[in-house]
């Protein structure tokens, strides 16, 4: 039952996330390299079997119908700015509204527990947007205003026990990348590095160190 | 080619900014664990300051009903005089059922009788002799303000083995100290998990607490051990937990200060919070 509900559930991420990246492709006239979009969906298919496994027995809960959403949306994301450098205004607020019909239901069902949920998840939002928007304006623009709204929805999301590990992994990770690079004399220190799909590893890493 | 995004959606990073930002986020993750542990470490040391006094405030008893003259005349005269002690179980049970209809206080209690009292006495005992697993009995034993004040007396009698003494306080503080914990509306378990305590309120260690153990018999010291677990750093720090160690030591409301027994005036007893 478990494994099933993991395979699926994975199976469905897959197909949530693509059904994301074909829509954004249209519309914005841009395409995906399939050997990225190859890697990006077998991570995220592995990402999510394995957490079912790990959750499901502990049983469904909001949060885990988040960070669910999360992990298809970040997938996304991590995709598109790999390849094309942009964190999309639109899915971000498609995740807003999604975060708030989800709080709002919960919070119609079990007040308590809904309200209780909603205040973590601004406490998240508050502590993920306040680092980026800091480093916003101390850096002068040398990190994209999209990172920042990212980490704003991905504090809604991740809640304020989680997203200081997603951010903090994500960075480290971002920042080893960069120095390995740096030393291959692949970039140099003006260049720009995608942050997203760090942030994504970021994530991962921390579900599983909460599981 | 730079592809042309609309304003406010780049997600690129400056390689310089990448390795400054690692560093600020590093310390604003130091930063905000240090505040949490802060926080946790002041309730947890208002928790057991709470129950200290609180359990000092109990020992009044102990005084005012002339029990501890008592104590006194048997650790003078020898153990033939016991029996006197066992004789004021009576005159306990008749106080302490008289306060509990004045104040109200301990409304939903079990009635106080000499067989009661005798009974929580005998529980105790057996805990003593029975070692480590007779303290979960005793921390139920100990969940009725009633038995806690007559096991306090017990407590109190110098012929009480420390054993027992420290299983009494160990149960006494699991017991009490959880009130002091709640935060809005978690109770006592759920905030210690939040704040990363491992095993909730049962990961709080009280087995070094003892009441009377002192050379004057007149200390009660609370002492709580419990880690912290370090989550967001186990990749990097696989075994990250902090190990916090707490202690809260009032004496008991015993004669007042009277010149060599106040606290801090003993042999090897210093005053410490």
């Amino acid at each position: 039952m478990v494994i099933a509900g993991s395979i699926l559930g994975a199976a469905f991420a897959d197909i949530a996330s693509y059904c994301a990246a074909a829509v954004m492709s249209k519309r914005r006239g841009i395409t995906f390299l399939k050997r990225n979009m190859t890697i990006d969906f077998a991570l995220t298919f592995c990402a999510v079997m394995a957490l079912g496994l790990l959750y499901i027995p502990k049983g469904v809960t909001v949060e885990m119908i988040l960070q669910y959403i999360l992990i298809c949306a970040m997938s996304v994301f991590a995709l598109a700015d790999a390849e094309h450098h942009f964190i999309s205004n639109k899915l971000l607020r498609a995740l807003c509204m999604a975060w708030i019909a989800i709080i709002g239901i919960t919070i119609i069902i079990m007040t308590e527990y809904g309200l209780a949920l909603m205040f973590r998840s601004f406490t998240g939002a508050i502590a993920g947007g306040l680092i980026f928007l800091l480093c916003y304006f101390l850096s002068r623009g040398q990190l994209g205003a999209g990172d920042v709204k990212l980490a704003f929805v991905m504090g809604l999301y991740l809640t304020g026990d989680m997203v200081i590990g997603a951010v903090l992994y994500g960075v480290v990770l971002c920042c080893i990348y960069s120095i390995v690079q740096l030393i291959r004399k692949k970039i140099g220190v003006k260049d720009g590095v995608p942050l997203a799909p760090f942030l994504y590893l970021g994530q991962l890493v921390t579900y599983f160190i909460f599981a | 080619m730079m592809e042309k995004h609309k304003k406010g959606e780049s997600g690129m990073m400056v390689v310089e900014a990448v390795l400054s930002f690692t560093v600020f986020i590093m310390a604003v993750s130091a930063i905000v664990y240090l505040i949490t542990i802060f926080t946790l470490h002041n309730k947890v040391q208002f928790a057991i300051n709470s129950t200290a006094h609180e359990l000092a405030a109990y020992t009044y008893l102990y005084q005012a009903l002339g029990i501890r003259d008592a104590d006194r005349a048997v650790k003078r005269d020898g153990e033939k005089y016991v029996s006197a002690i066992d004789d004021t179980a009576d005159q306990i049970a008749d106080t302490l059922n008289k306060i509990e209809t004045l104040s109200g206080d301990l409304s939903g209690t079990t009635e106080l009788s000499p067989e009661h009292i005798k009974q929580t006495i005998g529980d105790l005992k057996a805990a003593g002799e029975s070692g480590k697993e007779s303290a979960k009995k005793v921390k139920d034993l100990v969940s009725n303000p009633n038995d806690l004040i007559v096991g306090f007396i017990y407590m109190a009698f110098d012929i009480v083995d420390a054993k027992v003494k420290n299983i009494f306080a160990n149960a006494a503080a699991a017991t009490m100290a959880k009130k002091y914990l709640v935060q809005g509306d978690k109770d006592a378990d759920a905030y210690l998990t939040g704040m990363g305590v491992e095993g909730g309120y049962a990961g709080l260690d009280f087995s070094s607490s003892t009441v009377f153990c002192d050379e004057g018999y007149r200390l009660i010291d609370i002492v709580v051990e419990y880690d912290v677990d370090l989550s967001f750093v186990r990749l990097l720090i696989p075994e990250a937990k902090l190990h916090i160690v707490q202690r809260a030591t009032v004496a008991g409301w015993l004669g007042g200060d009277q010149g060599d027994k106040a606290i801090g005036n003993y042999k090897g007893v210093e005053k410490k919070w």
